[in-house]
């Protein structure tokens, strides 16, 4: 399926982070077909799973998050305002001026709308603006018509309808984790299953509080975890060190907080494969849902596979479609060897651990 | 110290173990404790997993991971831009010496001279951003020959006695090399049996090596055995030396991270006073240690820490009194009689 038309159908349901469901209903049903097994859960995960060709084969988890930043309603004001709390890491800098959709008992259009530059004063300039000082502007003459629509505990997300750009370049709101998700789709539909069981996780929560993985994690148990997310791309007045390139295909995350074996296990495949592969440092860890996964009953390995984005968390966040192929193929060569040793390791000798 | 002991001291706290990449001190401890044990296991963590006796019920614990760094750029000059492994204050760090990689690569970091310091804003003190590591390279490529991007560093720095009375210890990664320590000689003594020691991984990258341990093994105690900042310092003063040198294992009733069992931290107070081996408080609640994530413990376990009390950890050499270390042994020693005792009620 095209990028953008598999993207579009995808965005037609909401996925603010913690409210799931809608989205995972619709993923569960679109792409259940090939796997033995397709599901939701109460956390709001979409899951399936393939069995191996094989007893005893390894499961693999394939994970991309499929929630997104948003606002939640607060407030309702007269006037047709309404007061907002983020759900996830917004910029309030980038908040002003940009369309929403609220869901409330119908979708609203609103406008993000604080005080004007003009009227500030010499110290409010000087300050980032607070999610405090901002409002949703939603059109609606009075408070009694808002009310029949709108109420506290709403979420809204940007109103941004993918776009492509020239060159291959694709853009669009939660590409992050969009971007992830389709990768991952795409690749799980190849992946013959020889070599592992696979499970494959789109999961809820990840920019909140990673419930999705947490939970699905510990009932699924996999052997190993691939968890596929964006990262950085590099663009003017950034660290370079803190960066990936577009173009240049995924990344995978070298850091103190998961596991190093596993990360080389993804370098030498891909070299192995001749699939491009960047290297990004992360000491302190990774801000993904690997930081969860990695922890889970006696260790489950993990790694971050990122697929290169600009823009992140905001309405217009831009990939490179060929990146996203790339993570793809990438993601299939992995699964076709399942060769990373992930067990417990006896130092006596012993059987029966 | 018996040689012998000093010997797996040094060999322990020169060792290249940073948060995030312990291999290197499994095969030492393995050496070190392999005939005492009946079960020696790496879990899926990284974490190493040392039994004594059949179905224990009992946890020692005591992490690997050491503080360090880890390069994040190549630069064109050949010289490396890196962060922290944990917590290590960047302010103090130029033109100390450093170690890179398994193979001990050594290198330097550097930053701009006192001389140049921007007067005129007032002192600011160095961020990693102003920091580097020098190998010796003058470009790129030949660096790229000798180090890669991810590749860790760690202080390089010699374990020895401080003073010719051999009263003071002097090292890097004290925290929690001596945990290890303690444990390594636990395993040794034959009146403790029925106990399960498990070296962490991960700590100083947020206790996770003790998370998933927590969450796959079933013990009714969990003892973290850590080091914590000595603040005895001259010009400090009250609360704010926290604990001191020379006066034992220190146990806490609270840290940054738990709140442990008043009841029974006065009882193991009692018993150690006693049997008058020394044992102490600390007066300031920062920081936090493994015991917060054993607490956490799936099965519902009781938790808590005993530490050395060491200056300068986290920094490029740290001490420790000799005396502390054999008080500490012997109070763990008491800990587990204690615990032993606690069980059968």
């Amino acid at each position: 399926m095209d990028t953008l038309f598999a993207l579009q159908k995808m965005q037609s349901s909401p996925c603010v982070s913690g409210r799931e469901f809608s989205l995972s209903a619709f993923l569960c049903a679109e792409y259940a077909s090939g796997f033995d097994e397709a599901g939701t859960d109460s956390a709001g995960n979409c899951f399936f799973y393939k069995k191996g060709k094989k007893e005893n084969l390894p499961t693999v988890l394939l994970e991309a998050h499929m929630d997104e930043v948003g606002v939640c309603v607060k407030e309702l004001w007269e006037g047709g305002f309404v007061s907002i709390e983020p759900c996830g890491g917004l910029d309030t800098a980038i908040l002003p001026g940009t369309e929403f959709f609220i869901f409330g008992k119908k979708t609203c259009r609103a406008i993000a709308t604080a005080k004007p530059p003009h009227l500030l004063s010499a110290e409010e300039q000087k300050e980032k603006l607070k999610i405090e000082n901002i409002y949703l502007d939603t059109g609606f003459k009075t408070l009694e018509e808002m009310k029949e629509v709108l109420s506290v505990g709403d979420v809204a997300h940007y109103a941004a309808e993918p776009k492509s750009l020239n060159g291959g370049f694709l853009t669009a709101r939660g590409l992050d984790n969009k971007a992830g998700v389709l990768a991952v789709l795409n690749a799980a539909q190849k992946i013959s299953c020889e070599k592992c069981n696979l499970l494959v996780l789109l999961s809820a929560g990840e920019e909140t509080t990673s419930i999705g993985v947490k939970s699905l994690c510990r009932k699924r148990k996999p052997d190993f975890a691939i968890v596929v997310d964006v990262g950085f791309a590099y663009g003017p007045g950034l660290e370079r060190s803190k960066c990936i390139e577009m173009k240049k295909g995924p990344s995978v995350s070298i850091t103190d907080t998961l596991s190093r074996k596993m990360s080389n296990w993804v370098l030498d495949t891909a070299k192995e494969f001749s699939l491009p592969c960047q290297v990004i440092c992360e000491p302190g860890g990774t801000g993904t849902s690997a930081t969860a996964i990695q922890v889970i009953d006696g260790g489950i390995p993990s790694c971050v596979i990122s697929i290169p984005l600009k823009n992140m968390h905001t309405p217009s966040e831009i990939v490179y479609v060929g990146d996203i192929e790339k993570t793809s193929e990438l993601l299939i060569a992995l699964c076709e060897k399942a060769n990373f040793e992930y067990g417990e390791v006896d130092f006596l000798g012993n059987t029966g651990l | 110290m018996e040689t012998r002991d000093f010997e797996l001291l040094k060999k322990l706290s020169e060792a290249f173990a940073p948060t995030g990449e312990e291999e290197a001190l499994f095969p030492m401890l393995i050496e070190e404790i392999k005939p005492y044990v009946t079960k020696l296991y790496m879990d899926r963590m990284g974490n190493l997993i040392a039994e004594k006796g059949n179905h224990p019920d009992l946890l020692f614990c005591a992490h690997m991971d050491e503080v360090g760094f880890m390069i994040t750029e190549i630069c064109e000059d050949g010289s490396l831009h890196f962060d922290q492994l944990g917590g290590v204050d960047p302010a103090h760090l130029a033109s100390k010496r450093v170690v890179i990689g398994s193979q001990k690569l050594p290198g330097v970091i550097c930053a701009r001279p006192v001389h140049f310091s921007r007067k005129e804003k007032g002192y600011t003190p160095n961020s990693y951003a102003d920091l580097t590591i020098d190998i010796g390279c003058q470009s790129r490529e030949e660096a790229e020959k000798l180090v890669g991007l991810g590749d860790n560093a760690v202080f390089d720095t010699e374990f020895s006695y401080l003073d010719a009375c051999e009263s003071t210890v002097k090292g890097k990664a004290l925290d929690d090399r001596l945990g290890c320590f303690y444990l390594c000689r636990m395993i040794r003594d034959p009146e403790i049996q029925n106990v399960v020691f498990a070296f962490t991984v991960q700590e100083e990258s947020g206790l996770r090596g003790a998370h998933a341990l927590a969450e796959s093994e079933k013990f009714s105690f969990g003892v973290a055995v850590d080091s914590t900042t000595a603040s005895d310092l001259p010009q400090t003063e009250g609360i704010f030396r926290v604990c001191a040198q020379g006066k034992g294992g220190v146990l806490s009733y609270l840290d940054g991270a738990s709140i442990y069992d008043h009841d029974l931290i006065d009882r193991l107070f009692q018993k150690l006073e006693s049997e008058q081996i020394p044992i102490q408080t600390k007066t300031l609640c920062a920081g936090g240690n493994d015991a917060s994530s054993l607490q956490k413990a799936v099965c519902g376990a009781k938790a808590f820490n005993i530490s050395t009390p060491c200056r300068y950890i986290h920094g490029s050499v740290a001490t420790a009194r000799v005396c502390d270390l054999e008080a500490m042994q012997n109070a763990l020693s008491s800990i587990y009689q204690f615990l032993n005792a606690e069980k059968s009620k």
